[in-house]
């Protein structure tokens, strides 16, 4: 089966200075991968690139294929069949949950969209809340509102950029639980964060960005020490 | 082409700025001093109308009510012509203010209106009076930055152009759909403002072509206008940098460029002031011939050939009155002196004019104001066809003056003569009436290619920075 998302060989420049040094990296079908690296390692860098985000002033070389479709050569339709959660949640305060959603989804070349209210309820979002204008929610609110979107677009790929960052352990338990669910629906998830515990509850890969490079991380749960991390973090690990 | 997701974005951005508030109440307050503009213009330009329509009917009632006189007495006593306003003076009254528009038209002379300082007033000093093109020129652009600055940098800073772009919106649809956002009601309201100055100047001169003209200016202009702001929003990185940078753009495009080309050109190609002009004119007029001195060369020459022709020795024995025809060659020799002074006046207004057509391509805002005033009839070269048709009329009435003059008052008894007021009734005093719009026709040209390099340039900069984040 094809690989939902294909990294080959990427390598990044930006004024000069080399950010990504031929990457590889693969997401198959219904496997969550998250991507750990310190500060300025790169990481949303990474995610920008999937996004086809970046300007003339970054150099860029490799290839980058989702769901099977070349970036470069189709990048609207690769783009359709992907759902993009950024570390802030991108909505508008002055639409509601339900507008929110079907204005993205009018934007984006999709064909077939799932009920709106069906994924809301999906995403755990409270009924009460559909209605109201976005500049009343929480940041968690707001992160169920992009997933609802993901899952109303029937992404197959899913890029979440920090997901848990700013969020209260519950908040964050209820969007690692929609992580998984999005997995057994045979999603890809990628997730780029420094939530190490969280990585280790639903991904299947765990991978280290260092050096330009992915570096697969084994670590257990019971090795998961504050030593440990600063080490991981330091590459030595 | 999809245009739906250009509607979807244009629709967004209404509700956005609807929800924010403040944008709505500044396009209230926008149309709310549009309509005071447009009023107070409206007052002044009934002034205006209502003295012309007085003084040309006062006019005709004195001349033609004139008892029997003498013709060189008819001839000081003068004749009022006003200039025939275009009813789209109400949106611009151009130069109208500065220039006047009542000629007082008298025999050896071309009066005050016609060296009128105020008609070198190509600058844009209009401050005390609001009118719908000033608010079109200089109000909507800065309402419209103050509106709309943040249109595309708000959504850099909430990360929903990221998010848009990452899930495959490209960059010209949201830019496309941002100007359509911010274009379209301003486009409503100019195309309104069209719509009424249609249905209250029905019928008046080329009313098609002038308000089409300064509709299709007004449309350029403004849809330049939001191409910037889109641009500019798009690429700055924070809100501030945004508005001052749009600030520092509306100064220089309404303020500092036009004032300062104008102040240049008047610099550079110094008008005449009317005053030193009258002298000029006085000092030629000597050299050339005095008609009272017997023993002046030029008027000597006159009568020797003039007693040549008629085969006759003495003035007194010419079968017509050599009073009227020593007029009518001093008529001649004025109006030659004078309209050689117009003529170098008009040149120096020329040369200004080309001066700041040279540099216009830096504000779109001087060739809208060129546009608007051409249409509505009052710039430069609608004035100067208005006197010269002024001249023409003030040339031929005292050439028929002076005719009677020579031919039916007899020269043995020319003090005590008066000819019947008849003759005042018949005297050709053609109308006067509003040049048509291919008079401004260079300065049309010029301000139509400046409009459209001025849709050209922030288009094509919203593109360059509709690629990027």
């Amino acid at each position: 089966m094809t690989p939902l998302l294909t990294v080959n060989q990427l390598s990044l420049q930006f004024a000069g200075r080399p950010i990504l040094n031929a990457l590889n990296l693969t997401v198959e079908t219904g496997q969550v991968v998250s991507v750990l690296g310190s500060n300025g390692a790169g990481k949303s860098t990474l995610l920008k690139s999937i996004l086809g985000l970046h300007d003339g002033r970054v150099t860029q070389t490799g290839a980058i294929h989702i769901a099977g479709i070349d970036l470069v050569q189709a990048r609207q339709q690769a783009l359709s069949q992907l759902a993009y959660v950024p570390e802030q949640p991108a909505v508008y305060g002055h639409l509601s949950a339900i507008e929110n959603i079907r204005y993205f989804l009018s934007l984006g070349a999709v064909s077939q969209t799932l009920d709106i209210t069906t994924c809301l309820s999906m995403a755990g979002l409270p009924e009460q809340a559909w209605q109201r204008p976005c500049s009343d929610y929480s940041k968690g609110m707001k992160q169920k509102v992009m997933l609802a979107l993901a899952l109303a677009k029937q992404a197959r790929l899913l890029l979440l950029d920090e997901p848990n960052s700013g969020l209260d352990p519950q908040a964050t338990e209820e969007l690692n639980q929609l992580i998984l669910q999005c997995k057994q629906q045979g999603m890809g998830v990628l997730v780029v964060t420094h939530d190490v515990l969280s990585a280790m509850a639903f991904s299947d890969r765990l991978l280290m960005l260092a050096n330009g490079q992915l570096s697969p991380v084994n670590l257990d749960q019971q090795a998961l020490t504050l030593d440990n991390l600063k080490r991981l973090y330091q590459g030595q690990l | 082409m999809n245009l739906t997701p250009l509607w979807t974005i244009a629709c967004n951005e209404w509700r956005r700025l609807w929800h924010a508030r403040v944008p709505a109440l500044l396009l209230t307050v926008l149309v709310t001093l549009w309509l005071i503009a447009a009023l107070a213009a409206h007052h002044h330009w009934q002034d205006h109308a209502r003295t012309v329509a007085e003084v040309t009917q006062r006019s005709q009632q004195d001349w033609q009510s004139q008892p029997a006189r003498h013709p060189h007495r008819v001839s000081h006593y003068g004749d009022f012509v006003a200039k025939p306003l275009h009813p789209l003076s109400v949106i611009e009254p151009g130069i109208l203010d500065q220039s006047g528009h009542l000629v007082y038209l008298e025999a050896h002379r071309l009066n005050s209106a016609n060296f009128n300082p105020a008609t070198e007033a190509t600058s844009l000093g209009r401050f005390p009076l609001m009118t719908p093109a000033m608010i079109v020129q200089w109000w909507m652009p800065l309402f419209l930055i103050m509106m709309a600055y943040h249109t595309v940098t708000a959504e850099k800073v909430t990360g929903t152009l990221a998010f848009m772009r990452g899930n495959g919106t490209p960059g010209w649809q949201i830019a496309v759909g941002k100007w359509l956002a911010l274009f379209l009601p301003l486009l409503l309201l100019l195309a309104i403002q069209a719509v009424l100055t249609w249905l209250w100047s029905r019928g008046s001169d080329q009313l098609a072509l002038r308000l089409t003209a300064m509709l299709l200016a007004q449309i350029f202009y403004i849809a330049g206008w939001c191409l910037l702001v889109v641009a500019v929003s798009w690429h700055s990185r924070q809100l501030h940098g945004a508005l001052l940078t749009l600030l520092l753009c509306w100064v220089c495009i309404c303020i500092i460029f036009p004032r300062g080309l104008a102040n240049l050109a008047q610099v550079l190609h110094p008008t005449q002031p009317r005053a030193e002009a009258e002298y000029h004119a006085e000092v030629k007029l000597k050299t050339i011939g005095d008609s009272h001195n017997p023993n002046d060369p030029h008027f000597a020459a006159f009568k020797a050939s003039l007693l040549k022709q008629y085969a006759v020795t003495r003035i007194e024995d010419l079968p017509v009155n050599y009073n009227g025809l020593l007029m009518q060659e001093g008529e001649r020799l004025t109006t030659e002196v004078y309209r050689e002074q117009q003529a170098l006046h008009d040149q120096q207004l020329a040369r200004q004019n080309a001066s700041i057509r040279l540099w216009c391509w830096l504000t779109p805002a001087l060739a809208l104001q060129y546009v608007q005033m051409a249409s509505s009839g009052n710039d430069l070269a609608h004035h100067q066809a208005f006197i010269s048709q002024a001249e023409n009329r003030r040339y031929q009435l005292i050439e028929y003056l002076n005719s009677i003059h020579s031919h039916k008052v007899v020269h043995a008894d020319d003090k005590n003569t008066r000819v019947s007021a008849e003759f005042w009734q018949q005297a050709p005093r053609p109308a006067v009436t509003l040049a048509p719009m291919s008079v401004s026709q260079p300065s049309l040209q010029a301000s139509f290619l400046i409009l459209l390099g001025w849709l050209l340039l922030p288009g094509a900069f919203l593109f360059k920075v509709s690629q990027r984040i």
